[in-house]
């Protein structure tokens, strides 16, 4: 169900559900509305703004920035950790479109060459027919220079990415094997859909990133991944690849508990965790070591090209599996394709 | 003077005795509306005694339900004092009444947490009396319990198995129901078998096991002085520490150090085979 907050009648989302025939109703009270993941809310305003992913110094951290224009995702994937640090199950989308602009236009005007993306509180194309972020914002990142953004994605929901002319877009896919995916990713499109979006996005011009976050232990991980790598490599054109994120599962405490409460224990759950530096659970390192030194391995091999880095790792595994530290977040950030080119991607 | 109506008996009391509130002493089963419940009107107190749970409680009677008289002596006895074997028998009475389990003062610890607190209760009545016995005297957490919901009667069997075989700690019960939630498949029958739980552990921290099994071989050749990593080997570095209060001491730890040689190098080969470091 889609609620409209009154505040946000006359907005620029409101308006597309009204001229779209998108049935909704409006909500004076929202606290009012059920806290469940189906009712999705558009309200005034919150208190989002462009800002630095919370890494940590501990674990190397790319400097990524977030728009967080979406709160809440419809996909109900067991490993999210929105489970735990949202303290709602509702999607609530902000109606502010001109904050949103200000934002990017702001972040651009500062000169500093930048990723921004709207992937980290929700997904960020799922419900992109409702609200169309994309239309949005796409023209506006086509006319500056310096802020790349990411669309990141586990759904197949490109419709209204075509025929946009992109410059600095990147449309991004989290993936895993398919036993991982039907296990854990429920509700969000299958793994080939994906690929098959992907390879459409990079036939209309854009970036394409890929998201393999979390890698996780399972038995026949190795056979599983591999076999999902090599669909990509044949689905995909490596020159359409603007990077690569790779990095293992990782959670809290309270989110194990949740996990466990699930109808179905998680496979995530039968792993050796131990408690990270920065207090998050995680693979124990051999384990991680392993894990991400298959997939590198793939990647030398048959994307040579391709930038592939480690989210939130330690320095101590760079420097085993890539042979060098990427330092502090400005001086990581340094190291991605649209930081190295200079110029229009 | 005794407050009665038709379907209540209540007993006027002057002072509160938390003798009064005896929940299990008097078995549910036997007595189903012996648990006493204590009622207040202004400064007015009341025992319930008795009540008929075919009639619900009269309006103008102490207790406007039974759901409210519930509540009453919850909050008089103290919801955070009242023990597993205790909620079980509450549940009880609320089941026999009508009473809404999810209007009842709740612990602290599940305040914000309705779902644990109903779902700890509602299936808390068909686990085995030596699991709540176990429950009552580590004083579990409800978090910790609320795992237990969902487990089959033969898992709720095997972890009431082992919690009376070896009577864990409260830290240890957690990571044994853990444990058998998270490898649910695997674990089968209703007894607890303790080689087929290790073997299941074991197969889990399998490289784990390696490294802190070589780490104890340094450790036990260098004694007095230890050897240890602190964090699992996220930071790459392993801490030999040793004190000395002279030169003869300083002298025996060299030499202890040197017999660990080999096994040093061993550790630290392993480590590089693992990318650990």
């Amino acid at each position: 169900m889609i609620h409209v907050e009154r505040a946000a009648l006359g907005s620029i989302l409101a308006d597309h559900l009204e001229k779209e025939n998108i049935a909704f109703s409006v909500a004076d009270d929202i606290s009012a509305i059920p806290d469940e993941k189906n009712e999705i809310i558009l309200i005034k305003k919150r208190d989002l703004y462009a800002h630095p992913c919370p890494g940590t110094k501990i674990y190397r951290c790319c400097n990524y920035h977030t728009s967080d224009v979406m709160e809440g995702c419809p996909f109900d994937c067991s490993y999210c950790i929105l489970q735990a640090y949202l303290g709602h199950k509702n999607i609530l989308v902000s109606s502010d479109t001109d904050r949103i602009a200000n934002d990017i236009r702001s972040m651009s005007a500062a000169g500093v060459r930048h990723r921004l993306g709207t992937g980290e509180l929700s997904d960020s194309l799922a419900l992109d027919n409702i609200f169309p972020f994309t239309k949005i914002i796409i023209p506006l990142i086509n006319g500056q220079d310096t802020v790349q953004f990411e669309f990141k994605t586990k759904s197949a929901n490109i419709k209204n990415l075509l025929n946009m002319n992109p410059h600095n877009i990147v449309v991004a896919w989290s993936l895993n094997p398919d036993a991982v995916a039907s296990a854990e990713e429920h509700g969000a499109a299958p793994v080939q859909a994906r690929i098959e979006a992907a390879r459409i996005c990079a036939e209309a011009g854009y970036r394409i990133a890929f998201h393999f976050d979390p890698l996780v232990w399972h038995d026949g991980w190795q056979s599983n991944y591999n076999a999902l790598l090599e669909n990509l490599f044949n689905s995909i054109p490596q020159q359409s690849v603007e990077y690569i994120s790779v990095s293992t599962f990782r959670t809290t405490t309270d989110l194990m508990d949740r996990m466990r409460a699930r109808s179905t224990p998680s496979a995530l759950l039968k792993s050796d965790m131990i408690t990270g530096l920065d207090g998050k659970l995680r693979y124990y390192k051999a384990l991680r070591v392993e894990l991400l030194k298959n997939i590198t391995l793939q990647f030398d091999r048959y994307w040579p090209d391709v930038f592939v880095y480690y989210c939130m790792e330690h320095s101590s595994i760079w420097e085993t599996l890539k042979g060098f530290d990427p330092g502090g977040r400005e001086e990581f950030e340094r190291l991605f394709p649209h930081n190295r080119r200079g110029c229009r991607g | 003077m005794p407050y009665s109506q038709t379907n209540l008996v209540v007993l006027p009391v002057t002072s509160v005795d938390r003798k009064l509130f005896r929940w299990t002493d008097r078995p549910i089963s036997d007595t189903p509306m012996h648990i006493p419940l204590f009622a207040s009107i202004g400064d007015d107190r009341y025992l319930i005694t008795d009540f008929d749970t075919t009639s619900s409680v009269c309006a103008g009677s102490p207790a406007k339900s039974y759901t409210d008289a519930l509540s009453m002596s919850i909050n008089e006895y103290g919801a955070d004092t009242i023990t597993m074997s205790e909620w079980v028998a509450i549940a009880g009475v609320a089941r026999n009444t009508g009473a809404d389990l999810s209007s009842l003062p709740m612990p602290r610890q599940v305040q914000n947490s309705l779902n644990i607190f109903t779902g700890v209760l509602s299936a808390a009545s068909e686990w085995p009396q030596e699991l709540t016995g176990y429950l009552d005297i580590k004083k579990i957490p409800w978090r910790t319990m609320h795992l237990l919901v969902f487990m089959t009667a033969d898992q709720i069997a095997y972890i009431a198995d082992f919690a009376v075989r070896t009577n864990p700690s409260a830290q240890t019960f957690k990571q044994f129901i853990e444990t058998v939630r998270d490898f649910s498949a695997e674990i089968t029958g209703a007894q607890y078998d303790e080689a087929e739980f290790k073997a299941i552990t074991n197969r889990k921290s399998a490289a784990h096991t390696d490294i802190d099994s070589r780490l104890e071989s340094v450790a036990a050749k260098i004694a007095p002085a230890s050897v240890q990593n602190k964090d699992s080997f996220e930071s790459p570095r392993v801490f030999f520490t040793f004190s000395i209060t002279s030169y003869d001491d300083y002298a025996l730890i060299l030499k202890k150090l040197e017999t660990a040689r080999e096994d040093v190098a061993a550790l630290y080969a392993r480590l590089k085979e693992q990318g650990m470091i």
